[in-house]
């Protein structure tokens, strides 16, 4: 599980530049081609093409008996999915803000995840749960969680994170081909960003496998969703100070690729975790912690760029903005770590 | 809108006898759970439902094998009435890999795909969504299995009931709610915590067919769980079932139930479901005089030697039991 | 004493329903145990005679230990 790559050699299909959007509605688009079993369902899923317009045509494609509104009542329509998942369906949940999660916390953490297990292994849970957060839109508190570590302790899950077009349509596809429950998360600010997408199943990366996104020597950032594509921005606005950052996009936070990280932080000897999120039970705080059990031999302190403090993400827009990591919060951090001074505080 | 006991169809003797041999097996069964707590071979805490046996075989016998079950953690008569093994139940409750669970669930997680019975759960109200998604499955298949679960009337109070009622009613859901009113959620009454007194009316909130049942009566169970069971199937959406019944024992192996009034279990005793169903078949010389003595000490014999079965296995290693979390 | 509840230690005699001679059914309370948790009624594991009380009404007994003895009746 330590290889790591961008795009796969095996498959014969040409990348299509697409965006992140088209990416999961292609994905989804693909699943409900290739297999009946797979079934939509949440708010407003079929209105439209849903809140996000990530289901754009699949209503129409497949039908109303395949793509689903449910009322608004998270935590039982994520258990009536767990129904469907182990009588033969393969149901994939739309929870249209990461915030909401915690409404179906029962469903997820008491039923879903540890329901194969209190059989005894007579089932398995071949259910996707997709959930779309992140901050900038200026959505408020509660609408401005990625969610991405809420659920990290429940064992059981698999969850993993979207962050450009080509890993959110290999992700998806993934997770609802993977026998498991899987959380996947997506991040608002990301749909309208472009990139290559190879549209076929043979292309995608195992479950738990991270990505490179770039090479690197001086510090390897370990970054997820929005904060992968600032950290990418930050990295080429260093190239030419000759700071080289070595990017990882885990993908998979649980199972997470820390094989993968680890040999990075070998070569490099420093580490930056940049995360949209507060640091305390979040998986920068895990992989920091894997980090120091390794006993790697480090050239600095690992570091984390979470939100700034302990702080919830608020409406007022420059001040959501300086909670946020920036790419110059990101460049900073990155100097500090590589020894370089910071000329902005 | 009490069921009509004339109007009863005629299920034929052997049947009875067969659900008379199943509550027998369910009341031996768990007074035998309770002596093996005491003894430490089952541990933890366990929720037993002697009083309330007609419920889990009047409504579990109207379902077809092709169906799907959830249930609570009060659920051993539900498992046993659905058709496990004794020797399974008692595994699984003492922890042995040879449970049905192998030994991973433990009482309140009985389950057995191989008879429908798709899970039973801790959470309150929590194995109703899961039935609907089983029920929603099968019509999305284009299969005609129904699903019913089974809830107690603390349950009715959880939002996830209310959600499921409606999305059910919303999407004509093949699917058979029966609430087993026992008067008590925990350890409060049931006018502490409830706003309706027969939990039945909540159907009409949701624009489907609410009805009580004598919870006592296995064949009166029977006879509304059937014509639920029918309507599901017919296509014509979901039913509330409200069995009224009495719990002997308290909530959990801690509670002894001193917050209930005095005389309240002796009442109930004298409308015990076993002994109703007995006396009908005495007098319609189906049993002999002595009623069920024979046949309870056959159960018994039964009862007894499925648990010493059960008690010689061993338990799952560490590496088998990780095997279990995840498929892939 | 029996195992009332996960985690018990020791049990304390509250009350013997039942007298030395008595005969006691299968399931039938004989005693009053008092626990951390609640007061409950202890009950037979066997029919049989009562032939002796073994530990008394206030005593504290640690789980497994012998409080009675029923001979049983076959």
């Amino acid at each position: 599980m330590s290889t790591l790559t961008e795009t796969h050699s095996g498959s014969t299909t040409s990348p299509v530049e697409m965006t992140y959007r088209q990416a999961v509605n292609a994905a989804l688009e693909d699943e409900m081609a290739a297999d009946e079993a797979v079934i939509l369902l949440g708010e407003d899923v079929a209105s439209s093409g849903g809140v996000f317009k990530t289901n754009d045509g699949l209503a129409e494609r497949f039908g109303a008996g395949r793509v689903r509104n449910t009322p608004i009542c998270e935590n039982t329509f994520v258990g009536a999915a767990l129904g469907m998942a182990v009588t033969g369906m393969r149901p994939v949940v739309e929870i249209m803000f990461s915030d909401f999660l915690p409404t179906a916390a029962d469903a997820i953490v008491n039923e879903v995840a540890k329901f194969r297990f209190m059989s005894g292994g007579q089932c398995s849970v071949p259910l996707t749960v997709r959930s779309i957060g992140g901050g900038t839109g200026r959505f408020g508190s509660q609408h401005s969680a990625t969610g991405e570590s809420f659920l990290l302790q429940a064992a059981g899950l698999k969850i993993a994170t979207a962050s450009s077009p080509a890993s959110a349509y290999a992700t998806l596809r993934a997770a609802i081909r993977d026998q498991d429950p899987v959380l996947v998360f997506e991040h608002k600010a990301l749909y309208g960003r472009r990139g290559p997408v190879v549209r076929d199943l043979g292309a995608i990366p195992p479950v738990g496998r991270a990505r490179l996104v770039r090479n690197g020597s001086d510090a390897t950032v370990v970054a997820t969703l929005l904060m992968a594509d600032r950290t990418l921005a930050a990295a080429e606005q260093l190239a030419p100070e000759g700071i080289d950052l070595e990017l990882i996009d885990p993908c998979w936070l649980r199972p997470m690729d820390l094989p993968a990280i680890e040999a990075s932080v070998g070569r490099t000897g420093r580490l930056l975790v940049v995360e949209e999120q507060v640091h305390a039970g979040g998986w920068g705080a895990t992989v920091i912690s894997h980090v120091a059990q390794s006993g790697i031999r480090l050239r600095a302190a690992p570091t984390a760029l979470s939100l700034r403090d302990d702080v919830l993400i608020p409406y007022c827009p420059p001040l959501e903005d300086a909670v946020i990591p920036s790419v110059e919060s990101i460049v900073a951090a990155a100097r500090r770590l590589v020894g370089q001074p910071v000329t902005t505080a | 809108m009490m069921a009509d006991a004339e109007r009863r169809p005629v299920v034929d003797d052997s049947r009875l006898l067969t659900w008379l041999r199943k509550m027998v097996e369910i009341r031996l069964f768990e007074e035998r759970v309770q002596e093996l707590f005491m003894e430490g071979l089952i541990q933890g805490t366990t929720h037993l439902c002697q009083g309330q046996e007609a419920v889990s075989v009047g409504a579990v016998e109207a379902l077809a094998p092709a169906d799907y079950l959830t249930i609570t953690y009060r659920g051993h008569g539900h498992a046993l009435a659905r058709g496990m093994s004794l020797e399974s139940a008692f595994a699984e409750l003492m922890g042995r890999s040879t449970g049905c669970c192998k030994g991973l669930g433990g009482s309140m997680h009985l389950a057995d795909f191989s008879i429908g019975l798709i899970g039973a759960f801790a959470i309150v109200g929590a194995g109703v969504p899961v039935a609907l998604g089983a029920a929603v499955s099968s019509s999305a298949r284009r299969r005609d299995s129904v699903a019913m679960t089974f809830l107690g009337d603390g349950g009715t109070n959880i939002g996830t009931f209310h959600e499921c009622l409606n999305m059910a009613a919303v999407w004509k859901a093949p699917l058979v709610v029966v609430v087993e009113n026992n008067l008590y959620g925990e350890y409060s009454p049931l006018a502490t915590t409830t706003a309706v007194t027969d939990i039945a009316e909540r159907a009409g909130a949701y624009g489907i067919p609410g009805v009580i049942v004598d919870g006592q009566d296995v064949q009166e169970v029977h006879r509304v769980a059937a014509e639920a069971v029918a309507r599901a199937r017919a296509g014509a959406g979901p039913t509330l079932i409200e069995a009224k019944t009495y719990r002997y024992r308290g909530h959990s192996r801690t509670d002894p139930a001193s917050y209930r009034p005095a005389g309240e279990l002796e009442l109930w005793k004298q409308r015990d479901p076993i002994e109703l169903l007995s006396t009908t078949l005495v007098e319609r010389g189906v049993l002999p005089a002595e009623g069920g003595a024979r046949l309870r000490e056959e159960v018994q014999r039964a009862v007894d030697e499925s648990a010493r079965r059960a008690a010689a296995a061993g338990y799952l290693d560490l590496e088998e039991m990780k095997a279990c979390v995840y498929a892939d | 004493m029996p195992s009332m509840s996960q985690g018990m230690e020791t049990g304390i005699v509250v009350r013997w329903l039942k007298r030395e001679g008595d005969h006691v059914e299968r399931g039938e309370p004989i005693a009053e145990i008092e626990t951390d948790k609640a007061t409950m009624e202890m009950e037979a594991l066997v029919r049989g005679t009562l032939i002796e009380i073994v530990r008394h009404e206030g005593e504290e007994v640690p789980v497994g230990n012998p409080i009675a003895a029923i001979e049983s009746a076959s």
